[in-house]
């Protein structure tokens, strides 16, 4: 099992990687999307008095089961951040399991 | 009423394994995996966190007897879940929040309190969802001073996605606004009882439109008084979901449960001719037509093609069913779709070959004879193996399993009806 990390330009650049991946698989594939960067804020008046900040790239994270490598198509996408992550499968280590 | 051959009634368990009540002798069990860590709710009705591959037997207050959880992959993307007065993920109106005020539902002093300084004072946090999918929104609720708490997700543009209020003293809640399936709003919600009167409220909704501005998570407290407090623990914001999963911890980031596993009891010697498979679950909605999650009792097969008795959980893009499919290559010879409504269900399904070509059907549900059928044809051959996925998939079956059962005889009417009766 390996963890990879991704960053897409667009949603549909992100199904399209994944959708050719076929049904038959049994990696775990978490959408994260267009992940906020920073909190919006609402006044009293319910008024909306600064945007959230949204990502404008569409992350992906996979736990890849039986492969060692990113597949075909995915390795120009990948990212290996370090520090805080946006994102981590609970109780597994990404250090320990990183692609 | 004759024993069954097979009986799954979760009790039993160590890492890796679900023990079979029936048979006595180990050969039905079945194996179970999950990568990483998850949470159950254990005997004293309070949250546990287990490890990997330790299957989840858990107990709810709404339910006499204990179920086997088991789901998809699960991620909730609201920060600090646990921490509502952690300024890196909430912000308040009108409100503010204190630490550790009292017990929370894990049985230690970890809920926080949502002190409201106004008729329309709130917790919320920005978060980020695609048009038109399901999501699902939920947080842990006890009584403070107040006498109503309020949860809803609601954009600068398109207004509230979906909205629970929940009323502490008469144990009733409502939901807005309805969704036909189609349009932006609540596809299902309700109110789950724990320990020490804490309540998870949650909905289920349909994303709208909108391609800008922010989304909010937001929890109010009594919107009729100036001045309340309520008690809080435990928020969760899912996307892809149909129902409610499992609670799932966050801090900084966006934690995700991988999806459990359950497969291969071997069943041997298995009457092909008659017999009567039984269901007492809870299967939640799918979210996609890609997939079709199932439990499939396999026949044995003389090739490669698969052939079974399945409850598969289907989605048509708007409604979900739960489909009792008999599948022989290479088409079904019997199916019924039932409409899923995410609560209880018993199901029955006897088979009986009464010439060497004539195989009748008949489906009962919830106590009620609902339909019968006829195949022509060669009669099933022996089921030999039970899989909660679909064979050579990642299709886990997705819900709640209170029992599962398998007779080598077609069940009489009255039995079955007996037998499916909630």
């Amino acid at each position: 099992m390996k963890i990879g990390k991704y960053e897409f330009i667009s949603q549909e650049q992100a199904l399209d990687k994944i959708n050719k991946l076929g049904e038959e698989h049994e990696h775990t594939i978490i959408e994260l999307g267009h992940v906020i960067v920073e909190q919006g804020v609402i006044n009293e008046n319910e008024e909306v008095v600064k945007d959230a900040e949204i990502s404008e790239k569409y992350y992906v994270d996979v736990m890849w089961k039986g492969l060692e490598d990113h597949p075909y198509g995915w390795k120009s996408y990948a990212v290996t951040p370090s520090g805080e992550l946006l994102h981590e499968f609970w109780g597994i280590d990404y250090e320990e399991n990183k692609m | 009423m004759i024993k069954p051959k097979f009986a799954l009634i979760p009790s039993a368990y160590k890492t890796s394994k679900v023990y079979s009540i029936l048979p006595n002798d180990g050969s039905a069990d079945f194996d179970y995996t999950r990568s990483g860590n998850a949470n159950k709710v254990n005997k004293d009705f309070l949250i546990e966190e287990v490890s990997s591959n330790e299957p989840r037997i858990c107990h709810l207050k709404e339910y006499s007897c204990p179920f086997l959880w088991t789901e998809g992959t699960v991620t909730n993307s609201i920060l600090y879940s646990e921490e509502i007065n952690n300024t890196s993920g909430w912000s308040y109106s009108s409100a503010n929040a204190e630490a550790n005020a009292t017990i929370s539902p894990r049985g230690t002093m970890t809920a926080e309190k949502l002190n409201c300084l106004s008729a329309y004072a709130y917790a919320y946090q920005s978060v980020s969802l695609l048009p038109y999918q399901l999501c699902s929104a939920s947080v842990f609720v006890k009584k403070g001073s107040g006498n109503n708490v309020t949860l809803d997700v609601w954009n600068q543009y398109t207004q509230v996605q979906g909205s629970i209020t929940y009323n502490f003293n008469t144990d009733t809640f409502t939901a807005s606004p309805i969704s036909n399936g189609t349009t932006q709003g609540v596809t299902h919600s309700e109110a789950i009882h724990y320990d020490d009167n804490w309540v998870r409220i949650a909905f289920t909704f349909k994303a709208g439109s909108y391609v800008s501005g922010t989304t909010y998570f937001r929890i109010f407290g009594d919107n009729s008084l100036s001045d309340s407090y309520v008690y809080l623990f435990g928020a969760q914001l899912e996307t892809y979901s149909q129902k409610i999963s499992s609670y799932v911890k966050t801090t900084f980031n966006a934690q995700s449960k991988s999806f459990d596993s359950i497969n291969n009891a071997q069943l041997n010697d298995y009457n092909g001719i008659r017999g009567t498979l039984f269901f007492d679950l809870i299967p939640f909605g799918n979210y996609t037509s890609l997939s079709v999650p199932q439990i499939q009792f396999n026949w044995s097969t003389a090739g490669s093609t698969p052939q079974y008795f399945a409850l598969r959980q289907k989605f048509d893009g708007t409604n979900n069913f739960t489909e009792i499919f008999v599948f022989k290559p290479y088409s079904a010879i019997y199916s019924y779709q039932i409409p899923t409504s995410n609560v209880r269900t018993k199901i029955a399904l006897t088979y009986n070959t009464f010439t060497t070509s004539n195989v009748r059907f008949d489906l009962y549900v919830d106590g009620v004879a609902l339909d019968s059928g006829i195949y022509i044809g060669t009669p099933p051959q022996n089921i030999d193996v039970v899989q909660l996925r679909d064979a050579g998939s990642s299709n886990y079956y997705n819900g709640q399993i209170f029992d599962l059962r398998y007779y080598d005889t077609n069940l009489s009417s009255d039995d079955a009806i007996k037998l499916t009766t909630l």
